[in-house]
């Protein structure tokens, strides 16, 4: 092969690397019309075939959201958005839910297959994950459904849910995110159409990781989802979730809200592996995440643990919390964050302390390279109640280069005396020694910023589910690149 | 929803009852009240306000205050150096050393002082307040009645530490104490300021800080009103290159205070060093709040905040630091404390990074807690009852944040007014008020 020929090559296997998931697919699409009304709720709801009961619940979020205004008070700049220019829904046109994986149409296949997620393999081969992946507004196929089922555990796209377990989701559906908590979770409560649902029976130990994996397709539309998961007394559940998007130069909103309820001595593992399409180097088109995630420790000895790698959207804008009302119950908040040409990220955790000896983690790494802005924002609040409280909080910094920033901004409001709070964070560079020592032993320098800062992240990556880990420290090579040089 | 017509802020009578004096100072109120209204009254969604309600204070009633009676000056903080005093926030010359301040140092009035220049001092004054956030500031401003403006030549170096001493006299008096502090380049010297009162005040102070290249000032501040009273306090602080700035706030007095300081390093090589104690009890409410912002590169700067609650008291620290990308090579370090020793006491903590440079090592940290049992145990273990080991625990806890005072005479003066206040809050054996 010439050399041309090679280089050629090169550049074009470089420029699909550095966002691999920027396609289209070729899928027939069904969308409501562009706007938000009572009407469309109305649309949405009936497409889904839903109790009355659900519809009311929509509307009365849809009436609250008329009440609110956009907040304004994070460190993210983007241009108003306008809320009836998006539709909100987008359907892969199919005339039912497919029974069988054989019944969904071979380009989603296809689609998944890119992404890395193999739906057919998943079904055949002996896996250890249960996807259900969800295309655009609706969830399009839900693997080991089946088997999960013969051990009680329920996971299954959230409308099916609201057919098949009402009681259920009626109790929980808002119990930890109510409606009208803020503009973005009112807006999601009224036309969010699809997400998973997992409930996991008492004293169970999920033998396997549960898995979406989100993908905006369309264009114009927003996407809103929303996930519930219960671990009921005693059990165990780790649950992942991806996201992607393809290449445009539009915003697109994604306004998501996660509920997490874990009773009497549950855990829940969540791991996020956030590659939304982070808009190209000048800031056009991306996708906004403005997404409320929340969990609520509500029986003793219960513990939450939210792990996150976000490098993708052209704005981050989250803090997935846990609030500890259980006795002896335990918050955990593990964090990198990269942001690197235009991106800016708003991100960090609120940890509510309401029992007895609760304890929380915050670890949180923020990489900011380019013109990005990366900031972390957290609340460590100690309730009267929370005797023998206790909070751990890390938080550190790397700047790669002069035109970015890197912000910390720790609440801490303690009204307990035998509560311990601590707070560190420090912000630093990539050392010139550090640099060097890499490249004399031949790495590019490149391949050494990605070395560095996957050390930097070490401590939040290790708490990453294997299957994800190895993607993880990937995307934090390819998103870093341009950074330096 | 949309910004309807804001309501107007309080204290507009004050206002009007120091515009009547017609002095020199006449424009500058003016100017002040127009950015007062404009600004409006900080609400509860105020961010800088966010911990701190100023609605006890807007529900209270007070009169702008003359002269005053000559008031019992305090006996604390005990420092040997000449003294200026301002009561009501008129400077007194029948109180003060003002002829007697040694060579390269002077200290002029701003209402009648020999000063022509008041249009430099009066830009001066303005582009404090002019701060979005600071309505407080315009405030002041706009009911201010004197000032005092101390001047230190360049070169000059000052033994002994001056004292400004500020005293609210009377009941419901409300006051708009002034200082401007102009350090001239290569000076040293020390200035300690004391705010007391002597019934239910409202000082809103404000003192301005200029530093020139090379300039070493030591500036401290005590804060020892009686616990009916008010305090806003702010200190503005303009840093050049190579100049050393140790600031120290003990405060220990008040119903609702707020000691703000900002400082902007606007040349390299300078030191800024801004630490504190706050001592709270009953249902006081002490907030402290900085802000340090590094303009030019390789300067270095240090913050260390500790508090003791107890009662009802409730703290709040808020400190933020920005490096602006031309600050390369900053070196940046904050630090706060708070121990809490009642169930009912409260702490609110928001230290804060704001970086655009990558050359930098910043860092902070925040604590909060009791004291530690084992030590407690340990000093039982020796035969030093509980209560005892509890108070010696204590006065370790805050000496150590004292020790960061780089003026002996001044940290043994604030030592002992830190040492009575915790005797007459945790029944530590103070050394009584003389």
């Amino acid at each position: 092969m010439s050399a041309t020929a090679e280089t050629v090559e090169q550049v074009a296997a470089q420029a699909a690397e550095r966002y691999k998931y920027g396609f289209v697919s070729d899928v027939e699409t069904e969308f409501a019309p562009k706007g938000l009304s009572e009407d469309i709720i109305r649309f949405i709801s009936r497409r889904k075939e839903e109790p009355e009961w659900m519809l009311e619940w929509r509307l009365k979020a849809y009436r609250h959201w008329l009440t609110m205004s956009e907040p304004r008070w994070a460190k993210v700049g983007y241009p108003s958005i306008d809320y009836q220019d998006l539709h909100y829904y987008a359907a892969p046109r199919t005339q039912e839910r497919p029974k069988s994986l054989e019944e969904v149409d071979p380009e989603l296949l296809r689609t998944y297959e890119k992404l890395g997620i193999p739906l057919r393999e998943q079904e055949l081969l002996a896996g250890v994950v249960a996807v259900d992946a969800v295309f655009d507004s609706v969830s399009v196929a839900t693997t080991y459904k089946a088997k999960l089922a013969e051990m009680g555990v329920v996971f299954c796209p959230i409308s099916e849910a609201i057919r098949d377990y009402p009681e259920l989701v009626r109790k929980h559906l808002g119990s930890v995110v109510p409606q009208g908590d803020n503009y973005f979770s009112a807006l999601n409560s009224a036309v969010f159409t699809d997400g998973s649902f997992v409930y996991v029976p008492k004293g169970l130990r999920c033998p396997m990781e549960l898995s979406t994996y989100f993908r905006i397709n369309a264009e114009n539309t927003g996407q809103f989802e929303r996930t519930l998961i219960i671990a009921d007394e005693g059990s165990y559940v780790s649950y992942l979730e991806g996201c992607t998007a393809p290449q445009r130069d539009e915003n697109q909103l994604h306004a998501a809200v996660v509920e997490l309820v874990a009773l009497d001595d549950a855990e829940i593992k969540y791991s996020t592996v956030q590659n939304w399409y982070p808009g190209d180097e000048n800031g056009a088109g991306g996708i906004y995440n403005f997404v409320t995630k929340r969990g609520a420790c509500r029986g003793r000895n219960s513990r939450i643990s939210w792990t996150q790698v976000e490098t993708g959207s052209a704005i981050t804008w989250k803090y997935p919390s846990c609030l500890l009302i259980g006795d002896n119950s335990v918050g955990a908040f593990y964090s990198v964050a990269i942001t690197n040409n235009a991106q800016q990220a708003d991100t960090g955790t609120k940890m509510i302390h309401l029992g007895r000896n609760t304890r929380s983690t915050i670890i949180s790494k923020g990489i900011s390279a380019g013109r990005a802005d990366n900031t972390y924002r957290g609340l460590v609040k100690i309730m009267p109640g929370a005797q023998g409280a206790r909070n751990f909080t890390q938080c550190d910094s790397l700047l790669i280069g002069d035109r970015c920033g890197a912000h910390t901004v720790p609440y801490i409001e303690s009204r307990n005396p035998s509560a311990r709070v601590e707070h560190e964070a420090t912000t630093s560079k990539i050392s010139e020694d550090q640099m060097f020592y890499c490249m004399q032993r031949g790495l590019s320098a490149e391949d050494a910023v990605g070395l560095i800062v996957n050390g930097f992240c070490k401590e939040v990556m290790k708490e990453l589910p294997m299957e994800f880990a190895v993607e993880a420290q990937k995307l934090i090579g390819i998103s870093l690149e341009g950074s330096v040089g | 929803m949309p910004d309807d017509a804001a309501p107007l802020p309080p204290f507009l009578d004050l206002i009007d009852q120091a515009s009547s004096a017609g002095d020199r100072l006449a424009g500058l109120r003016a100017n002040a009240r127009m950015r007062y209204l404009a600004s409006g009254w900080p609400h509860a969604r105020t961010e800088s306000w966010k911990y701190t309600s100023l609605n006890p204070l807007a529900a209270e009633q007070f009169a702008s205050a003359g002269h005053g009676d000559t008031p019992v000056l305090p006996a604390r903080p005990a420092i040997d150096g000449p003294r200026l005093v301002l009561v009501n926030g008129m400077v007194r010359p029948d109180l003060s050393d003002l002829g007697d301040l040694g060579p390269g140092v002077r200290a002029t009035r701003l209402a009648n002082g020999a000063d022509p220049d008041v249009g430099a001092l009066a830009s001066i004054i303005e582009e404090t307040d002019s701060t979005d956030g600071l309505p407080l500031a315009a405030l002041s401003t706009a009911t201010i009645r004197d000032g005092l403006v101390i001047d230190i030549a360049a070169g000059t170096v000052v033994e002994r530490p001056l004292h400004v001493i500020s005293v609210a006299c009377g009941e419901g008096v409300a006051l708009a104490p002034r200082i401007v502090i102009r350090a001239g380049a290569d000076s040293v010297a020390s200035v300690l300021e004391t705010h007391t009162a002597d019934g239910s005040g409202f000082a809103n102070a404000v003192c301005q800080v200029t530093l020139g290249q090379g300039a070493v000032l030591g500036h401290y501040r005590v804060q020892d009103q009686p616990d009916t009273s008010f305090h806003v306090g702010l200190t503005e602080v303009r840093a050049g290159g190579r100049s050393r700035y140790d600031n120290f706030v003990l405060s220990t007095g008040s119903r609702l205070a707020r000691n703000e300081i900002r400082g902007r390093i606007e040349g390299s090589g300078a030191e800024y060093r801004v630490n504190g104690a706050y001592l709270g009890a009953g249902t006081q409410h002490l907030d402290t709040t900085t802000f340090i912002d590094h303009a030019a590169p390789g300067s270095t700067s240090r913050e260390v905040y500790k508090g003791v609650l107890t009662d009802r008291a409730r703290g709040v620290f808020q400190g933020k630091i920005l490096v602006r990308s031309v600050a390369q090579k900053t070196d940046g370090y904050q630090m706060n404390r708070a121990m809490l020793l009642s169930g009912r006491a409260e702490v609110d903590s928001k230290p804060e990074l704001e970086i655009y440079a990558d050359d930098v090592r910043c860092s902070h940290g925040a604590t909060v807690g009791e004291l530690d049992s084992e030590q407690v145990f340990y000093l039982q273990a020796r035969g030093i009852a509980h209560e005892a080991a509890r108070r010696l625990l204590v006065a370790a806890y805050v000496d150590e944040v004292l020790d960061e005072i780089r003026s002996e005479p001044v940290r043994q003066a604030m030592g002992q007014v830190a040492r009575d206040r915790l005797g007459r809050v945790i029944g530590m054996p103070g050394e009584g008020r003389a």
